[in-house]
């Protein structure tokens, strides 16, 4: 049992680049899913169960600086 | 057009504003080339130095090239081969692309966004000695007494403590007129109070809260993709490199080919390099469906994904469930048969019933109310069959006629076909049937009459008996009616009514819907009063048990369809039409630039349009019946 995580997710340039840092996410191995939601600016990965928001937090903010300068990512401000 | 504008950061708006000043003195005065060019690289680096800077970064850094490096290399060839305001013009119109691509987006967002807005910020807490805090809605826990102003948003599910309330409940379903509630009921969060001060006792968590569980169902929407939406992003991962090793291709004819002159081909190979962007499909498509998607919600209609919105277009049947979908599943004791008292039967069937959620177990429960209900043991559920359980240690089971002859070993006395029949058994012993009604919903014939004018053919599928089905169907007009489904049968019936034409559809609420929501195409519960594991099954919930809504639904999605295939289309033959052109040396970079930036922009406005379709569901709702409206608009 996956638990899902929600980041917001902000800077991405356009929708083709979008998709492609999420075929990044999916692929870095730490997740069985990653949806990137470019027009909400959300991002949701399914991580292990206990997963911790936080680690995972700066997991996925290193796949998206290996992509490209300016990306965001955050935890859910609720 | 002016909040665009205004939205690009002022040194921004000065650069672009310069760039096409310098564009039109390039185009109309006679400069001389000298002049020309040091105009042109001044003006260029004033606009273009970031993107030529993120170009050799992500070069030099993740050895990649981006979208900023093919304009950076498009725009250096156009002034090697001195086409210096076609240069600018590439440069300033990708960037104003870009700008209108976030402008866009970020306002499609504010528009789903529409609920999250009114997202819940803070609730007031009141404490034991009267006191009130003000917390954050996920840091108050169950149990605890939250007060609510008038006009200010219900932070989080509770059970009201006092008194009466209205709520607006338009946030969650789009309907704005008031909902009463009364002492012991649960308001759901996202409501706003309309009308005097409340108080509230916290049933959930914030994390669990009906509010908290729409925008999960409307964030994760976007998994489920639709399939143009997953065709372009397949295609989107070929077409860049294809294009682009295109116009490498290009740009080496004149080494093959004697006599070429290398700067016309290398113009060709430019206009390459400029519509190398499949922007205009990968934004505008998921777009199109990204806005329907908020038009449903706001009218009151959530689907979990935009495949939902294809299979919702495509739909040739529309199976229904008949309790708490055609009728209003509210039934009501009107009699009991049997040696038994009436009394004694409803408190012993209301011992078993009270932990079933089916509408009829509500009924039973209903009626005994003010009885003295006994004690059970050893509770379970047959789904769809009835329950069983033991009291003062005696084997009590109540349930379908079949369930009961089972269990007692033989057939079960005839009951008055028209109306609902509950039968007891105790020790395997019959003692009588309880007998309940059920009215239908005024609207489910208008229901049936509006999806046929879209060329949807409603079934009902009911696990109850002939007599009571057929009765129903004949009031509402349905002409295919199967009735004593047990769950597994409403599985086998779904699967028969799917064809290669079209998909089939399924209403229902009740918990024994669960399995036939899930097995559908596509799953459409009810949500106000439907159970939680329907909603959780359902790929689409109509969020105020209008049945009118679902024929809007059907409209707006074959609309919202229409307008993703529309895109696709448009930007794709533009594309390609230029391609071409370009290959042949018939296009120049003005062409290119237009199929870069104004197919997208085109696109995306088009794709907007979208989110206006939500007026379709509100003339439905006004006008009950008139579905024929629908299928015209």
């Amino acid at each position: 049992m996956a638990t899902k995580l929600r980041y917001d997710i902000k800077g991405i340039d356009c929708a083709a680049c979008a998709a492609k840092l999420e075929g990044l996410f999916r692929s870095c191995g730490r997740y069985q899913g990653a949806t990137l939601n470019f027009t909400l600016g959300t991002l949701t990965v399914e991580a292990a169960d206990g997963a911790d928001e936080e680690q995972e937090l700066s997991e996925l903010q290193r796949v998206a600086d290996g992509f490209e300068d300016g990306i965001e990512v955050s935890v859910r401000e609720e | 057009m002016r909040g665009f504008i205004m939205g690009i950061a002022p040194s921004r708006r000065a650069a672009l504003a310069l760039g096409i000043a310098a564009m039109a003195a390039l185009l109309c005065l006679n400069l001389g080339p000298r002049l020309a060019l040091g105009l042109t690289v001044v003006v260029y680096l004033i606009i273009a130095h970031q993107v030529l800077w993120g170009a050799l970064k992500t070069l030099w850094v993740r050895h990649r090239m981006n979208e900023e490096f093919l304009m950076s290399l498009a725009t250096l060839g156009a002034m090697a081969i001195g086409e210096y305001p076609e240069a600018l013009a590439v440069m300033v119109f990708y960037e104003v692309g870009e700008c209108f691509e976030r402008h866009a987006t970020e306002r499609s967002r504010d528009e789903i966004k529409a609920i999250a807005r009114l997202r819940p910020k803070v609730a007031r807490v009141v404490g034991a000695d009267g006191s009130v805090t003000e917390k954050k809605p996920r840091q108050v826990r169950v149990g605890e007494v939250i007060r609510v102003p008038r006009g200010e948003m219900v932070p989080l599910d509770g059970r009201l403590l006092r008194g009466a309330a209205a709520i607006d409940k338009s946030p969650l379903t789009g309907e704005s007129e008031p909902c009463h509630f009364s002492v012991g009921e649960e308001i759901p969060s996202g409501c706003i109070n309309s009308g005097a001060v409340i108080d509230l006792e916290v049933s959930r968590a914030y994390r669990d809260s009906s509010i908290s569980r729409l925008l999960a169902l409307i964030e994760d929407a976007a998994a489920s993709k639709s399939r143009p939406e997953a065709l372009i992003s397949r295609f989107s991962g070929i077409y860049t490199p294809i294009v682009v090793t295109g116009a490498a291709l290009l740009a080496l004819v004149p080494l093959v080919a004697a006599g070429e002159r290398w700067e016309d081909w290398l113009g060709r190979a430019l206009i390459f390099l400029v519509v190398s962007c499949p922007c205009a499909l990968v934004l505008s498509v998921p777009l199109s469906f990204f806005a329907g998607l908020g038009a449903l919600s706001r009218a009151g209609i959530v689907a979990k994904g935009s495949s939902y919105i294809e299979a919702m277009r495509s739909m040739r049947t529309l199976c229904l469930d008949k309790t708490g979908t055609l009728t209003y599943g509210r039934f009501h004791v009107e009699g009991t048969t049997g040696g038994m008292p009436r009394e004694g039967l409803i408190a012993l069937a209301a011992a078993l019933e009270s932990g079933s959620t089916h509408p009829l177990a509500r009924a039973v429960v209903a009626a005994a109310a003010g009885l003295r209900i006994p004690h059970c043991e050893d509770l379970s559920e047959s789904q769809g069959e009835g329950m069983r359980g033991r009291v003062d240690g005696r084997e009590v089971a109540v349930g379908r006629a079949e369930f009961i002859a089972r269990l007692t070993g033989a057939a079960v006395p005839d009951c008055d076909p028209g109306a609902t029949a509950l039968h007891v058994s105790r020790d395997g012993v019959y003692l009588g049937a309880i007998l309940l009604g059920d009215e239908v919903k005024p609207e489910a014939a208008g229901l049936v009459s509006a999806m046929r004018d879209l060329g949807v053919e409603c079934a009902m599928l009911t696990g109850d008996r002939e007599g009571v089905a057929s009765r129903v169907a004949a009031r509402v007009g349905i002409k295919r009616c199967h009735s004593g489904l047990y769950p597994g049968d409403k599985l086998r019936l779904l699967r028969d009514y799917r064809s290669p034409r079209g998909t089939c559809g399924y209403v229902g609420d009740g918990i024994n819907d669960a399995p036939a929501l899930a097995a559908a195409d596509l799953g459409i519960a009810m949500g106000q009063f439907g159970s939680e594991a329907a909603v959780e099954a359902a790929d689409v919930v109509v969020m105020d048990d209008q049945l009118l809504k679902i024929p809007a639904a059907v409209a707006i999605s074959r609309r919202v369809y229409a307008v993703a295939i529309e895109n696709i289309w448009l930007s794709m033959g533009i594309k390609i039409l230029i391609l071409a052109l370009g290959a042949l040396g018939l296009a120049n970079l003005w062409l290119a630039i237009f199929g870069d930036v104004g197919v997208c922009v085109l696109a995306v406005l088009n794709a907007m349009r979208a989110l206006t379709f939500s007026r379709m569901a509100r003339a439905a709702g006004a006008a009950p019946g008139r579905g024929g409206e629908l299928s015209r608009a």
